[in-house]
């Protein structure tokens, strides 16, 4: 941490400020014997972060070019049409199975940091902190969905209310969402959809005072008093997970409720994902107090 | 000098906290969890038991594995709201997208391997031992069956495993079914005839055993093409019927009268998994309307339409489609059940090919629906208003030309579904208009299609959201028929075949509206003879009888028909079925969990 004096007046302007950065890095060594380099079934790899997202990676969303240049054929298994999400073929066979399921990346942020400026003039001050974490996934459950508990159910199915997304129409060709799909109750590949970046930068508080002259207290009979105005959480700054709509706040608030992808069964090692979910986002708290001394 | 005196607490307090650290990680008592030693007590053998019953629960009745022993046959085509869309169609069906039972099925495995070998030398009345490790072997025998049938070389434990592995390997197919024999024989031995206390209502028994023991004979010997496992199966279903008084076991005279809820424990019931009202057990929250998970049965529900959305001014649109309009003339109740959509009956009407002109349901399986009763037995295709709705004569699309009428609740009819072509539906009979919705074949779709009646539990009331709590009916009596007639027609005993399945079939001709004279002529007209017993017509005739009982795929794969009959029916499946599809999957996330030693194989093809 390092604080910066910027401006120090003789008529008491003051303003100064703390810079904090800071990153963890945590990596897996050894699994159970040193041979072993990855345990699929727990999610663990060697030389990643404890928790990873290991799943299909997708490319975007088969688009009618896609099946007039007939690129749409060359995945033997399974068939699919425009409109449906695309994985990329890692392995090469023409086939989707779990043999392409990638490492995509962690719950890890890059670097975090903090920025406090704090200001005073005569009896005023005001404090603003801004927070950020940046280059890390979070899992958004109520954008994936696997037709049983995990998952939103029915998601992009036109059965229920759910979040308004960019989805594929044939006019609509955007690679964001699949297009709704009413003959299943799960998306294929709808665990890929979950996966978002978490980076985000945000206002963690203001708060601003003036503290009355002590001439006036003492004829008050007090021995000091403070107005002030305190915001917390007053507004995200950067996040593309807000900008795109997902939801208000990005910043994780539990772990898993996504979708496996290998079924709905197995879903020891997506169940440590750090997620957003649609409960009790960050709140936001604008309070104004008075501060009597006697 | 001084400082070391200063030390000497410090490092006294040190070594306590040390010491005690020590201790506290090694002295283990664990009280959640089940340890070797639970198996080491009468209760603890008994609990073992109960515990693999209760997971059963976990399997059949539920939504993944009912798919699973449904999907992608003869019968069953996607419904619009199908779950796991790639056991209809095959279409990229892998490791990720099966295997609901894999996991219960081997944890229930080593719990059974504990209670039989704890279970040979505890303190217990040998009576009593006897039946507990018979009924350990039935339960590892049934297990083993299903997980043979739908995986073939699988992992064969039969060893109490106490120590945690992450290796595992798959053995011979040969090996798993002579286990499965073996169990289900000595099963058979030492059961008793009827359900026992404390194994009570329709728990294992020794015609329970004899009948999966026949099947699993009857499996191997289609592999092997043995001859001598075909008569052995024929031979221990027609002990078992010879023996049906001794069993109290029957055929009730009324095919219907097998899925009345008071009869789900009745003389034709044989083995089910057993489901409770009562809160305490922590299934079933009354009102609480839960809507999946373990051992919810859910059965009634997978196989309905969604009726309570279907409006009174439907019409057919330019298309030829039925497009829905107008107010909903039903609400939910719960004798018409909750809609899933999941599984429909396949009415796919083939324009061309082998088949042109028919659909399996209604031109091959039930094609004999005015003799043979298992049609109305099976689906609702009526709908009686459950609500009273009022149609004006000017609202949109409404083409009757009748002034504005009110359909009465529990008087009219809201839908009807006819299994026939009827002139000016979805408003007219012919030129009559009708004041409900007519849904005739040609209308039928994976939105619009008769609903499976037989698993209904209009016991829930006002709680028509609620799951079922009626036993999920594993096997029947007719099963020990219909199985053996198969046995009989592969041994080559055609008598015996024939006699098999006509006393199934006339028993499907009765009728409780029919005068006595008339279902003598019913039952008479259901007889086959040997000339008719053909390996098609013992499918057709388990559709009849079994549709929607958790059989269907393994009838399918066990009598090598699977690619065959989907083919020629299933149009959904047809192009993308291919002779590898016999075996299922091996769960990705088994493959994924073993990784000392040699790397779990998947089945050839995926």
């Amino acid at each position: 941490m390092i604080t910066t004096q910027n401006i120090q007046k003789t008529n008491g302007f003051n303003w100064s400020t703390d810079w904090i950065f800071f990153f963890n890095r945590e990596k897996i060594t050894q699994l159970t014997t040193p041979a072993e380099l990855e345990n699929k079934g727990a999610g663990w790899f060697v030389g990643q972060p404890l928790t990873v997202i290991y799943d299909y990676k997708k490319v975007g969303i088969w688009q009618l070019q896609d099946s007039i240049n007939e690129q749409i054929k060359k995945q033997t298994a399974p068939v699919q049409y425009p409109g449906q999400i695309r994985i990329e073929d890692a392995n090469g066979d023409g086939k989707i199975d779990a043999n392409d399921r990638q490492i995509l990346g962690n719950f890890q942020p890059q670097w975090e940091g903090g920025l406090t400026n704090r200001f005073s003039y005569k009896g005023f001050d005001l404090s603003i902190v801004i927070y950020a974490r940046m280059g890390m996934q979070v899992l958004a459950p109520h954008l994936t969905a696997d037709g049983g508990g995990n998952g939103f159910p029915f998601f992009n199915q036109s059965r229920v209310n759910q979040l308004k997304v960019d989805y594929w129409t044939r006019t609509n060709p955007t690679n964001a969402f699949p297009a709704p799909d009413a003959g299943t109750d799960r998306l294929l590949f709808g665990s890929t959809l979950g996966y978002q970046d978490g980076s985000f930068i945000k206002c963690r508080s203001i708060n601003f005072g003036y503290q009355l002259p002590s001439s006036l207290m003492s004829k008050m009979g007090l021995a000091s008093a403070r107005v002030y105005l305190n915001a917390t959480n007053p507004f995200v700054i950067y996040s593309p997970f807000v900008d795109a709509g997902f939801g208000p706040d990005p910043e994780g608030n539990g772990y898993g409720g996504g979708v496996a992808p290998t079924g709905a069964g197995d879903v020891g090692a997506p169940a440590r994902q750090i997620s957003v979910n649609l409960n009790n986002p960050a709140f936001r708290q604008f309070t104004f107090g008075l501060n009597l001394k006697f | 000098m001084k400082l070391k005196y200063k030390l000497l607490p410090a490092v006294l307090v040190l070594c306590a906290f040390i010491n005690n650290g020590c201790q506290g990680i090694l002295e283990e008592n664990p009280r959640a969890a089940i340890v070797p030693s639970f198996f080491n007590s009468p209760s603890g053998v008994l609990g073992g038991i109960a515990g693999v019953y209760n997971d059963i629960r976990s399997a059949w009745g539920t939504e993944g594995f009912t798919n699973e022993m449904l999907a992608g046959t003869d019968e069953h085509l996607a419904g619009a709201s199908a779950s796991g869309i790639q056991l209809h169609n095959y279409n990229g069906l892998n490791g990720t997208n099966f295997g609901a039972a894999w996991n219960i099925a081997y944890t229930d495995i080593n719990t059974l391997n504990g209670v039989l070998e704890y279970g040979q030398t505890i303190d217990l009345p040998d009576a009593t031992r006897k039946q507990y490790l018979a009924q350990a072997k039935f339960l590892r025998g049934f297990w083993y069956f299903y997980l043979v049938q739908t995986f073939g070389d699988v992992p064969l434990n039969t060893k109490f495993i106490t120590v945690p592995s992450q290796a595992a390997s798959r053995q011979p197919a040969a090996e798993v079914y002579a286990q499965v024999i073996k169990d289900l024989t000595e099963a058979a031995t030492d059961l008793p005839d009827k359900p026992t206390a404390p194994f009570i209502d329709k728990a294992a028994c020794k015609p329970v055993a004899q009948l999966v023991l026949a099947k699993a004979y009857l499996t191997r010997g289609w592999l092997t093409n043995n001859q001598a496992d075909f008569v052995q199966a024929s031979t221990i279903c027609a002990d078992i019927i010879a023996k049906k008084a001794t069993y109290g076991l029957d055929l009730w005279a009324n095919y219907g009268d097998a899925f009345v809820p008071a009869n789900d424990y009745g003389k034709e019931t044989m083995f089910v998994s057993d489901h409770s009202k009562d809160p305490k057990y922590g299934y079933y929250t009354v009102g609480g309307g839960a809507s999946g998970g373990a051992a919810q049965n859910l059965t009634p529900w997978f196989t309905n339409w969604n009726y309570p959305n279907l409006g009174i001014n439907s019409f057919k649109n330019a298309s030829g489609n039925l497009a829905n309009n107008g107010t909903a003339t039903m609400i939910r109740d719960s004798y018409y059940g909750r809609p899933y959509i999941r599984i429909r009956p396949n009415s796919y009407k083939w324009p061309s090919g082998p088949n042109a002109g028919k659909s399996y349901f209604l031109d091959q399986a039930f094609v004999n629906r005015t003799v043979d009763s298992r049609f109305e037995n099976t689906f609702y295709t009526v709908w009686i208003a459950n609500k009273e709705t009022t149609n004006a004569q000017n609202a949109a699309n409404n083409s009757r030309g009748i002034p504005t009428y009110t359909l009465r609740a529990n008087v009219d009819t809201a839908i009807w579904m006819p299994d026939y072509e009827v002139p000016g539906a979805p408003q007219f009979v012919g030129s009559r208009p009708f004041k409900g919705t007519v849904i005739p074949p040609s209308l039928w779709n994976n939105t619009y299609f008769p609903a499976v009646k037989k698993f209904m539990d209009p016991s829930r009331g006002a709680n028509f959201n609620d799951p079922s709590s009626r036993p999920v009916v594993i096997y029947r009596f007719a099963d020990v028929y219909l199985t053996g007639a198969e046995a009989a027609f592969k041994a080559g005993q055609a008598t015996a075949a024939k006699d098999l399945l006509n006393a199934i079939r006339r028993r499907a001709a009765f009728r409780p509206s029919n005068t006595a004279d008339q279902n003598a002529a019913a039952a008479t007209a259901m007889e086959i003879t040997e000339a008719d017993v053909t390996l098609d017509f013992i499918l057709d005739e388990r559709t009849r009888e079994f549709y929607g009982e958790w059989q269907r795929w393994h009838d399918l794969v066990r009598t090598r028909s699977l690619v065959r009959r989907v083919k020629d029916w299933n149009p959904d499946a047809g192009a993308n079925i291919k002779d590898f599809h016999m075996l299922r999957p091996i769960p990705q996330a088994q493959i994924d969990r073993v990784v000392e030693g040699p790397k779990f194989p998947q089945n050839p093809g995926y």
